[in-house]
């Protein structure tokens, strides 16, 4: 048995193991050769449980469709529910916690069958077994030197344990890119019982509504009417099959609550749902030891993630900041506002940024990645490239930005906060500007005074960043900023400009993103173009302030 | 080349300690389990890439067949030994053993890797090969469309099926839209060939260090051999470069 334990060495057959200690109760020390088979053939079982979902509801008829899992026995009864064409069209989905394709997913089925059947007939553990795609996703066949291609070879306790991660739901999981995508922590084993134990009663606490529900959108009856005149014009595209009217449940969006709603932030969306349930749930202790084991801490570095799916695996690599982000819950307030808030300087249209019809749907897929990586990184670079991407930020980021250059850069509280000031005046200012510029009965005002306050912004920050010297940026800011607004810059910037021009306390780099930064974040001070939605309403803090109330320019 | 193994008959002898301090010289990828797709690394050497580290210092290369038949005689003595999953089997892993390690903070990131393999994609994957098969790889990289189809394909098809034209002359009397037997160009292409897969490389941040107890003359030799080794030295992958010392404490 210690053999056993000591040869799992690789975090995907440990995950397994972990999740089979905890749904059987029983501790890695009371494990041994007598119990070991059935609890881990049992695991594999609770996982059978959930390996397709579907629903009684009729999508025609009603606007929210409630998803259940098929039972593993009628799956066994019936092959044709296990995998077949069109059970997607159905609403039979296969569940986003189950690590295979609808292509291959009788093999994950089947391999797992055939291998309860070996753990109940008492066979050997240390058995050499071969290793299948279909529950080993990281496995392939390979040469390995001979001219065919063969199957890897692992033991049979290997094997089982990687069944169990490959079926468990007790796993983060969700659907991207077409494919199911999991994400498996590389813990020793106790600690990666803890991680499951959280995750599970995270996954149940349905804090952020029912997960199994799928709402459709409403059927208006004035199509009905108008179908018949345009039948005729659609006659061509009657050869392609009807789109399905089902859709898939929010579980595919992420298996737990307060899931990222973009895939870009997938690893870290997934520690920064456990900071945000933990404060709902008051654990905040339990969730602080598990991020910190994932994350690291000051003194030891984080351990990777692995983003699991058929066909992609690449692991993710966490520093210790995010913990403190993650835990105080703004970091799930962040990426929200990261993926829903953000506008792109070039993106003038409408009133919400970052549509998924945008023409700059590209661009923001592009942030969304950069953003995604400097939340990983936490250094310079990642911030430059982050920066890149000219779009204006919600005031939501900023604890980020101050934890980013107090913390990793090591820069004066003071200068920070003073370099703020100057930034956010600047904004402001283009603000005014834009907005005394456009006419008051101009059409399509909105859109034009976001334009101008763009160019504004844009000739600051082009200052900032080609200027060779500190004194040479702030200079033309200054300038510019005097010009345009009749005004001069205000005393609370004094110390930020001082300590730029001295060059000790901080480096030309270094001030030229925290300016740029501070004067992309968005103030309180407009009549608000983002219209806070429904959901981050509660959570949001940016009201919506008007001039009467705010009154008096800070000097 | 005459290597004097008597020793390893003798019984185990744990009594002196040394510390073996690797420092890493390149980005190592020690992959053990489960691989194919993605190859994950192992934040630390195994025990078994250890020895194979320190065989390769000492100068032990020997062939599959004999370490069998030395292995067979350290099974008689001492029980069953332990073999990796690519069929490596240490020949020291009676006599020392490795007890407490520390281990440095470590970067872990992904790369592509060139992995050599064997198989009937030589075509594809070699870019070298022999002169005389220019013309007919010219040819198999076009495509058009064939006079009895309506769907683009090759102009020249290599496979190995029965049906495929099997002359070796056909490598210059070739024509367009035939379908040649692998065989008649193997001898023209090396055989292995490579394909770039995903891997895990980690970058440690400091040294490890692995308490060593082996018998003195064990210790001394190996101290002796990775003062002055007999091979590169590596860990993982093969261009894991690591600088290794052995201090022999009291």
């Amino acid at each position: 048995m210690k053999k056993l334990l000591e040869n799992l060495i690789h975090p995907y057959p440990r995950y397994g193991l972990a999740t089979a200690l905890l749904e059987s109760k029983i501790s890695l020390e009371n494990l041994d050769e007598e119990n070991v088979a059935e609890i881990l053939a049992r695991t594999i079982e609770n996982g059978l449980e959930n390996f397709r979902l579907f629903t009684n509801d009729n999508p025609l008829t009603t606007e929210v469709l409630r998803f259940q899992s098929i039972k593993a026995e009628e799956l066994k009864r019936n092959d044709k529910l296990v995998q077949a064409a069109g059970l997607s069209n159905q609403g039979k989905y296969l569940a986003p916690t189950i690590v295979t394709t609808d292509g291959d997913a009788k093999g994950t089925f089947d391999n797992s069958v055939h291998i309860v059947e070996l753990l109940r007939k008492q066979t050997s553990l240390e058995k050499t077994f071969d290793l299948s795609r279909s529950y080993a996703p990281t496995t392939a066949k390979i040469n390995n030197g001979k001219n065919s291609q063969s199957p890897p070879k692992g033991t049979l306790f290997e094997a089982a344990c990687s069944v169990i991660t490959t079926l468990t739901k007790t796993k983060p999981a969700a659907w991207i890119g077409q494919r199911n995508t999991t994400v498996i922590p590389d813990l020793p084993i106790d600690e990666m019982k803890d991680f499951v134990e959280l995750f599970e009663r995270m996954a149940i606490s349905q804090l952020d509504g029912n997960l199994f529900e799928a709402k459709l959108p409403p059927k208006s009856k004035e199509n009905e009417a108008e179908k018949p005149e345009t039948v005729k014009k659609k006659s061509k595209k009657t050869d392609a099959a009807p789109k399905s009217e089902y859709r898939r449940p929010r579980i595919f969006n992420g298996n737990y609550p307060f899931a990222p709603s973009n895939a870009a932030f997938g690893a870290v969306g997934l520690l920064a749902a456990i900071g945000r349930w933990s404060q709902r749930a008051g654990e905040v202790a339990w969730a602080q030891r598990v991020l910190e084991s994932i994350a690291g801490n000051e003194k030891r570095p984080g351990r990777p993630l692995y983003v699991i799916s058929y066909d992609d695996i690449s692991q993710v690599q966490f520093k210790h900041h995010v913990v403190g982000l993650s835990i105080s819950g703004k970091l799930s307030q962040m990426i929200d506002s990261f993926v829903r808030e953000t506008r792109l300087y070039g993106d003038t249209d409408g009133v919400r940024p970052n549509r998924y019809d945008s023409n700059f749907k590209t661009n923001y897929e592009l942030f969304n990645l950069m953003a995604s990586r400097f939340l990983q990184l936490f250094n310079q670079s990642a911030f430059q490239d982050f920066l890149a991407i000219r779009a204006e930020y919600s005031a939501v980021i900023e604890p980020l930005l101050g934890e980013y250059f107090m913390e990793a850069r090591k820069i004066n509280r003071e200068i920070v906060e003073s370099a703020r000031a100057l930034g956010q005046w600047l904004n402001r200012t283009a603000y005014l500007v834009a907005d005394s510029e456009i006419e008051e009965t101009a059409a399509e005002r909105a859109k034009k005074v976001r334009r101008s306050k763009a160019k504004i912004l844009v000739e600051f920050e082009s200052a900032t960043m080609s200027a060779k010297t500190p004194q040479d940026f702030l200079h033309r800011i200054s300038t510019r900023a005097g010009r345009l607004l009749q005004q001069d810059i205000p005393a609370a910037a004094t110390r930020f400009m001082d300590e730029a021009i001295i060059g000790e306390n901080i480096s030309l780099t270094d001030a030229q993103h925290l300016l740029i930064a501070y004067l992309r974040l968005r103030t309180a001070f407009e009549k608000g173009d983002v219209q806070p939605t429904a959901t981050n309403k509660q959570e949001n803090q940016i009201e919506t302030v008007s001039d009467d109330e705010l009154g008096i320019n800070q000097q | 080349m005459n290597l004097n193994l008597d020793f390893l008959l003798e019984p185990p002898d744990f009594s002196v300690r040394g510390k073996l301090i690797i420092e890493v010289l390149a980005p190592l990828s020690m992959v053990s389990s489960m691989p194919g797709k993605y190859y994950r690394s192992q934040p630390e050497p195994t025990d078994a890439m250890l020895y194979g580290m320190l065989e390769n210092a000492l100068g032990w290369h020997i062939s599959i067949k004999e370490r069998k038949d030395l292995s067979n005689k350290l099974k008689q003595k001492f029980g069953e030994l332990e073999k990796t999953g690519v069929g490596f089997i240490s020949l020291l892993q009676f006599h020392l053993r490795f007890t407490t390690r520390v281990l440095p903070p470590l970067l872990h990131y992904d790369d592509y890797w060139s992995q050599h393999l064997r198989g009937a994609s030589f075509v594809g994957g070699s870019r070298n090969y022999d002169y005389r098969a220019i013309p007919i790889m010219n040819m198999h990289a076009q495509k058009a469309i064939p006079p009895d189809s309506n769907k683009e394909k090759r102009k020249i098809e290599f496979n190995d099926k029965a049906e495929a034209n099997k002359d070796p002359n056909k490598i210059s009397t070739f024509q367009e839209w035939e379908a040649i037997h692998l065989n008649v160009v193997r001898p023209y292409f090396p055989q292995y060939y490579v394909s770039p897969t995903l891997r895990e490389y980690i970058l440690p941040q400091g040294i490890y260090q692995f308490v060593v107890e082996a018998s003195p003359q064990t210790s001394e030799m190996i101290a002796g051999a990775l003062e002055n080794p007999s091979a590169p030295l590596y860990l993982g992958s093969n261009d894991g470069w690591i600088e290794a010392n052995l201090e022999v404490l009291a």
